[in-house]
């Protein structure tokens, strides 16, 4: 492990890595504060920008984005009560009210220490447990996969919020999408219809930046803007008493988030909802909660910050993405000939490593840069959006022109866009489609070679032990809250009438 | 006219159960099973395009009964955070109006201004794909950009100009000249 560190340090310390860590997670925290760019978008728009670069530089950068991200989308969440990022949505909940009583600069600042506090626990998490489960994974056949992929589709159902059938609908959308083009193992060319673009199927850079940067700002153009809170410097200064009255909070939201953030597909929003809940539960400020209490802001940020690394490993660990922005680094790894999943600690330790350590590095500089210039970046809240969506639109299709030199990306482009607007405005969830869309491809592989051990009979998967726990663990997470449901009302009935009785 | 969420979705799902519908039909041409019974390069088709069908017309059936929603965790979570009072509002929190009473954002633009400039985007980028071929991938955009600034959202003409002039070389420098990346300069042959 020591070793590990040391090669990973050694990588991450370069000046060109830090370098490119620091843009990354300015750029990334700039993106996340902008309406209408969050994480996702940042990384698939400036994805081909990396092409020039070494992997392990370009994916520093990516990852540098990613986490920037869900300190920028905080600013937002808390002066204008418009988050940047889904996973930012609770923090308006106390976060704006802080800034309306005039301490936005408290808010901001407990959430940046909070995010550092989170990140560097879980990160902590990350390195301890990531390796011994890639060499778990190791010894995980075609069954084993096929089954751990099931259970990642089900868990971004269930997870995503919103009606299930909805979700689900979704990832066959994204599951469908990804049979177009000629599949490995097969030679038969399906719904091509006799376009040669799209023999090698619709590519995932193109559709990511389609749905999430077009999507996003074809949507914004209708919902409007919002004037944002004034926070100035003097404001940022932060009490102890503050810090020590949120420091419980900043830790529970850590462990949810990291356990929340582990589970493949489901999220850092899902963690911050989760922990924001009970935290109201145990806290003893919860009666201000909704109101601007600090711990309502404390906890939330610590675990979308906890989930979003988290997130990493089964990304790095099994190669199936934790959320949507994990799967576009996921399309990241493979377009720089990389294949994520138990092997890469293997035959890419200092790249793995090297990225690892620099999560290290990149909040360090995120801590040093947002609890000064918190007010800073949040002046890009001023710039009109009328200029920024066009400057958008162009970065986003020459950025999918240069995926893969051809006009048919633009097109895709486009298309994706509008259907991004479309799910958004419908209100349909787009992350699904996006696991879907990611895992197709590996699901259909697993699936080819299951079917072969089998001699055609799929029963074989029943042969696993590990299939079979991981199977149940899907069918549970399914069934479950609905049973939570079903039995509360009875139980509080139950309580009631013993009440009755005792009288 | 105004077509509410619920009747645009249900007519995105019925659109959805057909293409679903399709893709099985003509994923069942690609041959479901392969060889000694293993699965075929038509297997998936079916059953991701059953699914599709299948889920979205219980969608539709959801929607029409109204009982479109399923108790998942995040409902558990959400109901956790949910507040047991409502937040007060204050009067800052009321949405801005116009004269006419029109609720409108800070730019003063009404919902049917916004949704005309949705709109005009949208045509123009598809515009600006068809023009491509004649006046290059940049140009092409680059004037969008302009158009969009100046017309659509009715900003001041010099700094909507600059603006686009300097993100472009900005994109052209990156992309041209620091990443090789030939963008297509269309039969003109400008930049």
């Amino acid at each position: 492990m020591l070793d590990n560190l040391i090669l990973g340090f050694s990588q991450a310390l370069t000046p060109e890595n830090l370098l490119w860590c620091l843009i990354g997670v300015v750029a990334g925290t700039v993106i996340g504060l902008l309406p209408g760019l969050g994480a996702t978008t940042g990384v698939a728009v400036l994805l081909p920008l990396t092409f020039a670069l070494e992997p392990i530089t370009a994916l520093i950068m990516l990852a540098g984005i990613y986490y920037g991200a869900q300190y920028g989308g905080t600013i937002t969440s808390v002066l204008i009560s418009t988050p940047g990022e889904a996973s930012s949505v609770v923090t308006t909940l106390d976060g704006y009210q802080m800034a309306r009583q005039g301490r936005a600069g408290p808010a901001l600042a407990i959430s940046a220490i909070g995010s550092f506090v989170a990140a560097i626990i879980s990160l902590a998490l990350l390195v301890t447990l990531a390796p011994p489960l890639a060499d778990l994974a190791l010894g995980f056949g075609p069954i084993e996969q096929l089954a751990i992929m099931l259970l990642g589709l089900v868990i971004v159902v269930t997870f995503q919020g919103g009606a299930l059938v909805r979700g689900a609908m979704m990832a066959a959308v994204g599951l469908l999408i990804s049979t177009v083009g000629v599949a490995s193992g097969f030679t038969t060319a399906r719904f091509t219809f006799g376009n040669v673009d799209l023999l090698s199927g619709i590519p995932f850079v193109e559709v990511m930046i389609g749905l999430f940067a077009l999507g996003e700002v074809l949507y914004q153009i209708r919902v409007g803007a919002a004037a944002p809170i004034r926070a100035r410097f003097k404001d940022m200064v932060i009490r102890r008493t503050d810090i020590t009255r949120s420091m419980p909070a900043i830790l529970r939201g850590s462990g949810i988030g990291f356990l929340l953030g582990i589970l493949p597909g489901a999220g850092s929003t899902l963690a911050s909802f989760m922990s924001y809940g009970i935290e109201k539960r145990v806290s003893k400020n919860r009666a201000n909660f909704g109101k601007g209490a600090i711990e309502g802001v404390a906890s939330p940020e610590s675990a979308n910050n906890s989930a979003a690394n988290a997130n990493f490993v089964p990304t790095l660990a099994l190669g199936i993405p934790g959320g949507a922005t994990t799967a576009v680094l996921l399309g990241a790894f493979t377009i720089f000939g990389l294949q994520p999943g138990p092997l890469l600690f293997e035959t890419q330790p200092a790249l793995v490593w090297g990225l690892l350590v620099s999560f290290f590095i990149g909040n360090v500089l995120l801590l040093v840069l947002n609890l000064p210039l918190a007010p800073v970046f949040a002046q890009m809240l001023r710039i009109p959006y009328a200029y920024l969506y066009p400057i958008i639109l162009l970065t986003s299709v020459v950025g999918a022109f240069a995926v893969s030199n051809n006009l048919f990306s633009v097109w895709l482009v486009v298309l994706f866009g509008i259907l991004g607007w479309i799910l958004k405005e419908l209100d349909l969830p787009i992350a699904p489609l996006v696991l879907g869309l990611v895992l197709g491809p590996l699901l259909e592989k697993s699936l080819v070679q299951t079917s072969a051990l089998g001699q055609g009979n799929l029963g074989v998967i029943f042969t696993s032990p590990v299939a079979i726990v991981v199977l149940v663990s899907a069918i549970a997470l399914v069934v479950l809250p609905k049973a939570v449901v079903a039995i509360r009302p009875r139980v509080a009935a139950a309580r009631e009438r013993a009440k009755e009785t005792a009288r | 006219m105004r077509i509410s969420v619920r009747a645009a979705g249900t007519g995105f799902s019925l659109v959805l159960a057909a293409v679903g519908l399709a893709a099985a039909i003509v994923g069942s041409t690609y041959g479901f099973t392969g060889e000694d019974g293993r699965i075929g390069p038509g297997f998936l088709p079916v059953v991701f395009g059953g699914a599709v069908a299948l889920l979205a017309v219980v969608d539709v059936v959801q929607r029409v009964l109204r009982r479109d929603r399923g108790v998942t965790i995040e409902d558990l979570a959400t109901d956790l955070a949910a507040s047991d009072a409502e937040p007060e509002v204050a009067p800052e929190d009321e949405p801005l109006r116009n004269e006419a009473g029109e609720e409108v954002d800070i730019f003063g633009r009404t919902q049917r201004q916004r949704t005309r400039i949705l709109i005009s985007v949208m045509v123009g980028l598809v515009g600006a794909v068809l023009l491509t071929p004649l006046i290059g991938l940049l140009l092409s955009f680059t004037l969008l950009m302009a158009l969009v600034a100046i017309v659509l959202e009715r900003r001041p003409v010099v700094p909507s100009l600059i603006i686009s002039v300097v993100a472009a070389a900005v994109i052209w420098l990156v992309f041209r000249e620091l990443l090789s990346v030939p963008l297509p300069t269309g039969l003109l042959g400008l930049i």
